[in-house]
């Protein structure tokens, strides 16, 4: 054995023919992070077909496969590969959620909430009370979504910064259901320890803060970051507009919302959500 | 990776080292003995993890060498019926973006390579921390204990003992190798240092890390380039990445504001993790006792 290195034969160059499954594997991960659909559904597809991925990796293969098919929407695609990954590794929680959002995509909705109900069974984390808790909002099944909520909500008291959110999601589900427990709300911010956005819009659920305090409030920094909350401000606001029946001033602001909202924050997808329930 | 502040220095002590294996006592002096191959799973986000046996339990524990302390999340602590203990004299640790964990579990019995460990301490750790699939983190209070063989191409974690002869652990193939030395910490991290576009960069070696980071102000003061060059994606289009000759062609490096990361680009802290983005690459074989990285492409066998 030669000791020591050759640059040449040990460069790894990214992009390369790959010679194995596990470098197709490797590549598909790769591009799935980067955000690459076709390039990680070519990857795994290959890394699929070579025969030689090691046994322990075909789970995690179909589910980057899927991942990628979600992306593009193609949710029957995606179903397929997640099918066979829940079947490779039925302990999988990440495969159960991910079926369900499949389901969820398909309109299949028992389904989905066979799959969240699974996906406690084996694991009852903050995580899966989220997700669950969104995929039932998304459903209009907001009384559900809200304990959902109020549970992840309970869970990840003290330790998580998206803490706020999480109770914001469930002042908003419930107060949509009819059933928003202010002293269960004013509990659950207590476990807060941060001052700042998106307090004000918690402290509007509360009833201690006016509409035009949130907005003065959402204001009160630079300007990007100012946007961004104007547009999680619209969206949370014109939910408690449509939760107390004023569908004009509520959809009104989650058109704002949806206009406004980078693409990659929840209260976008959650607006768009909003305007395809509306008849 | 996580790191730890005030933390009383014999709340976790070092690892209890497991018996020796037949094998290995009865080898001859350059035999390499395993103690034994944990089969690994490479999660769709690219994080590793093994089965490891707690309280009679198989736990799925992400192996992350740029850990401090061995974890269990919250769930698994209770799942387990461990009752978790606050540290002393308000001690705490921070994980990625400042994130406190204040308190640990102590379980009974561990099993981890054929071998039992008894009244093991865990820190608890926030079950948001990690993928769905997750029970806790494998870290190098335990690891280091081992020479650790990533053999990714074959999804095996050797476990080796450090009764070895020096530089005689390339096994896998009769192909070049690199030998990387590398800095153990107080923390047991491996620093090392790496070329990135020419410059040098302070950086550790992170199996936790799905992808590589870097300060972004270290950065942009080392590469001179303006923010507009990465806003869109947070990455700038680095070119190569050498390490001791091993070199990783337009490397994949998030650039992370050190106010978000709240752990590099600081006096004593690395400039950069480099994650299992690059690190899947590679055939690893650490020696923790010779303070060394031996390293081929994935693939060589």
């Amino acid at each position: 054995m030669r000791a020591r290195l050759l640059a040449a034969a040990l460069t790894l160059a990214a992009g390369c023919a790959f010679a194995s499954g596990y470098d197709d594997f490797s590549a598909g991960v790769t591009a799935n992070a980067r955000g690459e659909a076709d390039r990680a559904i070519a990857s795994f597809t290959s890394a699929l077909a070579s025969g030689d991925l090691a046994s322990g990796y075909l789970p995690s293969a179909r589910l980057g496969r899927a991942r990628a098919y979600l992306a593009k929407g193609d949710c029957t695609r995606a179903l397929a590969d997640l099918d066979e990954a829940v079947k490779l590794r039925p302990n999988s929680v990440s495969g159960r959620v991910m079926r369900a959002a499949a389901y969820s995509c398909l309109k299949n909705a028992d389904a989905a909430t066979a799959d969240f109900n699974a996906a406690l069974n084996l694991r009852p984390t903050a995580r899966v009370y989220e997700n669950y808790g969104r995929f039932q909002w998304n459903q209009g099944l907001f009384a559900e979504a809200a304990a959902n909520y109020a549970q992840t909500s309970q869970m990840s008291a003290g330790s998580d910064p998206h803490l706020p959110y999480k109770v914001l999601w469930y002042a908003m589900s419930a107060e949509r259901a009819g059933t928003l427990d202010q002293a269960k709300l004013n509990d659950l911010v207590s476990n807060i320890d941060q001052s700042g956005w998106p307090r004000p819009i918690l402290d509007y659920y509360r009833n201690r803060l006016t509409e035009s305090r949130v907005y003065e409030k959402a204001a009160d920094s630079d300007a990007t970051i100012a946007n961004q909350q104007k547009c999680e401000a619209d969206f949370y606001v014109g939910e408690w507009h449509l939760a107390r029946k004023e569908p004009d001033a509520g959809m009104k602001l989650i058109h704002a919302a949806f206009g406004e909202c980078p693409h990659n924050f929840m209260e976008y997808y959650a607006a768009d959500r909003e305007l395809k329930r509306q008849p | 990776m996580v790191r730890p502040k005030l933390l009383a220095i014999a709340l976790l002590a070092a690892a209890a080292i497991p018996a020796v294996g037949a094998a290995a006592a009865d080898a001859p002096a350059c035999h390499l003995g395993r103690y034994a191959s944990l089969p690994m799973t490479i999660d769709e986000a690219g994080l590793v993890t093994v089965p490891i046996k707690i309280g009679g339990e198989e736990e799925n524990l992400l192996v992350d060498t740029g850990g401090v302390f061995s974890m269990l999340t919250s769930a698994t602590a209770a799942r387990l019926n461990l009752k978790p203990v606050s540290l002393d004299f308000g001690a705490a640790m921070y994980g990625w973006g400042g994130r406190r964990m204040n308190h640990y579990v102590e379980a009974e019995q561990i099993e981890i390579a054929g071998a039992t460990i008894k009244r093991r301490q865990f820190m608890v750790m926030p079950d948001d921390f990690l993928p769905l699939d997750d029970d806790g983190i494998l870290a190098p209070d335990i690891l280091s204990v081992f020479e650790v063989d990533f053999d990714f191409a074959k999804s095996q974690m050797g476990l080796f003992s450090k009764d070895h002869c020096e530089g005689k652990v390339v096994y896998w193939t009769h192909d070049d190798y690199a030998a990387i030395p590398f800095d153990l910490d107080s923390n047991r991290h491996m620093k090392i240092t790496i070329t990135l576009d020419g410059k040098e960069v302070h950086a550790i070696l992170d199996t936790g890390a799905s992808d590589s980071v870097m300060s972004l102000e270290t950065a942009r003061s080392m590469f001179g380039f303006k923010p507009s060059a990465i806003a869109e994606t947070g990455r700038y289009p680095f070119k190569s990445l050498t390490i001791q000759g091993v070199t990783v062609n337009n490397p994949v490096i998030d650039l992370v504001p050190d106010d978000k990361s709240k752990m590099l680009g600081n006096y004593g802290e690395p400039d950069m993790i480099l994650g299992m983005g690059i690190l899947r690459q590679l055939h690893l074989f650490i020696s923790f006792k010779e303070h060394t990285v031996y390293v081929t492409p994935a693939s060589a066998h």
